[in-house]
């Protein structure tokens, strides 16, 4: 074969420009990558009070989130953790709210506050770091967590979590408190420092060597000038949400596919909620435990047998440890769930066993807050 | 500098632009300074340690040359052997070496300390490029070679980015008669180089740092979370993370090399379909295997080594003696020692030990079966084995490997699964797709190369490949050798 500079344009330039051309084509098709793990149908609220936030969905925004609280004069907090039931609305209209910011309304009379922190598909490890981390950088009277007996399927920490400053805070605090040793993510953290769940991140976090400064520098000039660089986090979103669709096409999985209980899982997140429960009873915080609304109108895609004995497990755990645990399943009627894009190839809707519409919000908000006026004093 | 990271596509546009343009000095000088400020991306001040290996070694080789007494020429190598390992002990091997005689002290009923904390920052590359210098020092000392009189062509070969990192782990004879030539320039240096370089950015960005979140989230759970079921897919999974990552830098490596006109050998050829242990080790960071072979089990074994391949092998194929046996064990233990500062290591060493040696006695019975049918049952119970001596590589306690290796040994541990379903689900894709592109790239490739389809196919796969490395490029995990 003769090589030439003819060959380089078919080998090299061509392939280069085809490839980039691909990404071109692509990108018409591409949704933000915090939009995919909804689905069609269900869209992303995210409150802010004076442009700052009060409900986030990773700690990078956590100290954001302290300033706001600080100049509105520390109010007595209450975090309310979650994963995107929190902060999804089904069949979104303009103008309505979810429950986290219908009770930041109602809360102000009090001179009290909630702020809401919602990972979405978050794992009990993610929220006892999360729950440490937090009720260090602020004031917190009152934690408020669903358990999703879906989340105990979950596993890994993400980026955001697994950040230098919050693993190290978490390491200093590993030293003060004996028990931590036994903490499931912190040994997470400690034995896997590569980022997890890191889709949305180009660059670890900066270690002052060239190569960190020379990368963000050039990272940021990509970012500025050319868009396909600059929507690397949703192409990669979106090709694993086609794999993802893929995989559930080829294998005939759908929203109602009964989902096994992954043991190994079921037993890490199942831990790190008991550390919860134990570390709020010993810092003095007050816990409230729910079983998070789930539709009535069909079948749960759980073994009904697993997810009784989950519940009356969280149940137990919390009245070891003083935690109130509330049963909020049949909160949300039938009528306040809709449907949403499909998760395999071929179009259509499928049932959301997740997200409901504005009024669901309004009723978990309600028994929310009627439980903290309750325990104000 | 990280080879996935966009400063060093960066700096290596700039230094292949600059290098076709200079004289043979000006590109010595061109291969030696750039891969200085490579490595001083990272730590400058470690640039000093590399220079001085360079220094030691250019002026020990040249005196051994000289000498003709035995001793002196014996007493030079010593010399060179003790600083550099010596170095590298420091380096790596310190702290490890204080916790243990520390631990002994503490058994035996003494609380003295022997030496107080040590903070001791690896050079990355270290155990790279020491293997590298000594190889060439014994080279001289064995008269296999010339020394270099010219010392930036020696900085030159043990400095050159493309390997400095993590290999191939080269010899001087093979690299510095194509440093000590100036080569023509030819269009295929830039496209084959060009190819490489994609491939292993696409093996490494778009592959490996895509297995590492399930083999890290799998080995951060704790063992009762962990079946037996799990613990053999984790093995299989990490050993293909490593395989990809691995295989990825040294594509990248021998690309990077090529654009310049400089020939690397192979490092990898499809280790995992090997049909025996012995032969994964052909297959697998072949460079290394060759070096430890050369430089440390044939001269535990007692013999001469000859500098032609096939008799060196013909040797080891007659080591079946104690002596044999033992030089064995004893490289393999400090194979795997090199590989890092910890106990793991060296079972790990140990364990590809006994399965040469078992592969050795079964060898022994096996004559009148049919190959085939010989390859492909050595294949399927080669693997397994194989890739659960990545255990040990891969966690960092003893009491894990011993807790793994109970669950393994007890078949009711087989019957549940303790991971997600994907977890499984992407090991079995990925062993399938080992297998279908080793066919591809055998059997499909060499036939339609030069027909309109294969330039079709080798167009869309190829473009499709630049499109997910410029999505997934991302300096946001090293590559998992650098830590050796």
């Amino acid at each position: 074969m003769i090589i030439n500079r003819h060959s380089v344009l078919i080998n090299v330039l061509l392939p280069l420009a085809l490839g980039i051309g691909m990404l071109y084509g692509y990108l018409h098709f591409c949704r933000a990558a915090n939009e995919i793990g909804l689905g069609k149908g269900t869209s992303f609220y995210m409150p802010v009070d004076k442009s700052y936030p009060i409900h986030i969905t990773s700690l990078d925004t956590a100290e954001r989130m302290r300033q706001g609280w600080k100049e509105r004069g520390c109010r007595k907090l209450s975090l309310w953790f979650g994963n995107s039931q929190l902060n999804g609305i089904n069949q979104y209209k303009p103008g309505e709210k979810n429950c986290t910011a219908f009770i930041f309304d109602s809360l102000k009379r009090y001179d009290q506050e909630l702020l809401g922190v919602s990972f979405p598909n978050g794992n009990m490890q993610e929220f006892l770091t999360a729950v440490i981390y937090l009720s260090n950088k602020f004031q917190v009277k009152n934690i408020i967590l669903p358990l999703f007996y879906d989340d105990m399927r979950e596993d890994g920490i993400r980026a955001d979590i697994n950040t230098l400053t919050v693993g190290d805070f978490l390491r200093g605090q590993r030293a003060i408190y004996p028990y931590y040793k036994d903490i499931p993510s912190l040994n997470l953290i400690k034995n896997a420092p590569s980022a997890f769940k890191s889709i949305n991140k180009d660059r670890k976090a900066p270690d002052q060597t060239l190569q960190e400064v020379s990368e963000k520098f050039l990272d940021e000039g990509l970012n500025a000038g050319w868009n396909i660089w600059n929507n690397r986090a949703n192409f990669r979103a979106n090709i694993f949400n086609d794999v993802y669709r893929c995989r559930n096409f080829i294998l005939g999985i759908k929203a109602t596919t009964i989902r096994k209980m992954i043991y190994g899982r079921y037993i890490s997140n199942f831990n790190s909620f008991k550390d919860i429960t134990r570390y709020c009873s010993d810092r003095g915080i007050s816990l409230y435990i729910y079983i998070p609304p789930i539709r009535n109108d069909v079948p749960p895609p759980y073994d009904i047998g697993g997810y009784n004995g989950f519940k009356e497990g969280v149940r137990q755990e919390c009245v070891k440890n003083k935690a109130t645990f509330l049963n909020l399943e049949n909160i949300v009627p039938a009528k306040y769930w809709g449907k949403k894009g499909t998760t395999t190839f071929g179009g259509g809707e499928e049932i959301d066993f997740m997200h409901f519409q504005e009024p669901g919000h309004h009723l978990i908000a309600d028994t929310i807050l009627t439980i903290l006026v309750n325990n104000l004093h | 500098m990280t080879f996935n990271s966009i400063t060093f596509l960066l700096f290596l546009l700039i230094v292949v632009v600059l290098y076709w343009r200079l004289p043979k000095t000006g590109r010595l000088w061109m291969i030696a300074l750039s891969s200085l400020v490579f490595y001083g991306f990272w730590k400058p001040q470690y640039t000093l340690l590399l220079i001085f290996a360079a220094v030691l070694d250019y002026f020990v080789a040249i005196e051994i040359d000289k000498r003709q007494e035995p001793n002196k020429r014996r007493m030079l190598l010593i010399l060179s052997l003790i600083l550099n390992l010596g170095i590298l002990f420091y380096f790596k091997y310190l702290i490890f070496f204080k916790d243990n005689m520390q631990e002994l002290l503490n058994f035996f009923g003494s609380y003295v300390r022997i030496l107080p904390a040590l903070k001791i920052i690896l050079p990355i590359g270290i155990s790279f490029y020491t293997f590298e210098t000594i190889s060439y020092t014994v080279d001289v000392y064995r008269r296999h070679i010339k020394p270099e009189k010219n010392f930036i062509s020696y900085l030159s070969f043990l400095v050159y980015f493309p390997h400095l990192i993590a290999g191939p782990i080269l010899r001087a004879s093979d690299i510095l008669p194509q440093f000590n030539t100036r080569i023509a320039f030819h269009w295929s240096f830039i496209t084959e180089g060009f190819k490489r370089i994609i491939f292993g950015l696409f093996l490494k960005v778009v592959v490996a740092d895509n297995i590492a979140p399930f083999v890290d989230q799998g080995f951060a759970l704790e063992n009762a979370a962990l079946s037996a079921t799990d613990i053999v897919t984790l093995a299989f999974l990490f050993g293909f993370q490593i395989y990809f990552d691995f295989c990825a830098y040294s594509h990248i490596a021998i690309g990077c090399a090529k654009l310049m006109g400089i020939t690397f050998f192979e490092n990898f050829n499809f280790p995992y379909l090997a049909v025996s242990p012995k032969a994964f080790w052909k297959r697998w960071h072949i460079s290394l295997s060759n070096w430890i072979k050369d430089y440390l089990y044939i001269p535990l074994t007692g013999k001469k080594v000859v500098y032609d391949r096939q008799e060196a092998i013909s040797e080891i194929r007659n080591s079946s003696t104690l002596k044999g046996y033992t030089a064995l064990f004893l490289t393999w233990a400090i194979m795997g020692f090199w590989h890092g500062a910890n106990w793991t290591f060296v079972i790990w060493g140990l364990y590809h030990a006994l399965l040469v040696t078992i592969h050795r006695v079964i060898s022994k019975f096996t004559g009148n079966i049919n190959k085939t049918l010989l390859n492909i049952s050595g294949w399927c119970i080669s693997l397994p084995f194989l890739m659960l001596g990545w255990i040990p590589f891969r966690v960092n306690k003893i009491s894990t490997v011993k807790a793994y290796a109970g669950k393994l040994l007890h078949p009711s541990q087989y019957l549940w699964l303790g991971m997600r379903e994907n977890t499984y689900l992407v090991t079995a894709f990925i062993m399938l797709l080992t297998i279908i592109t080793y066919f591809v790239y055998r059997y499909l490739v060499p036939v339609i190369a030069n027909t309109i389809l294969g330039q079709i196919a080798y167009l869309t796969v190829f473009s499709i490949m630049i499109a997910l490395v410029i999505v997934f490029l991302r300096p946001v995990s090293q590559f998992i050798y650098f830590q050796f």
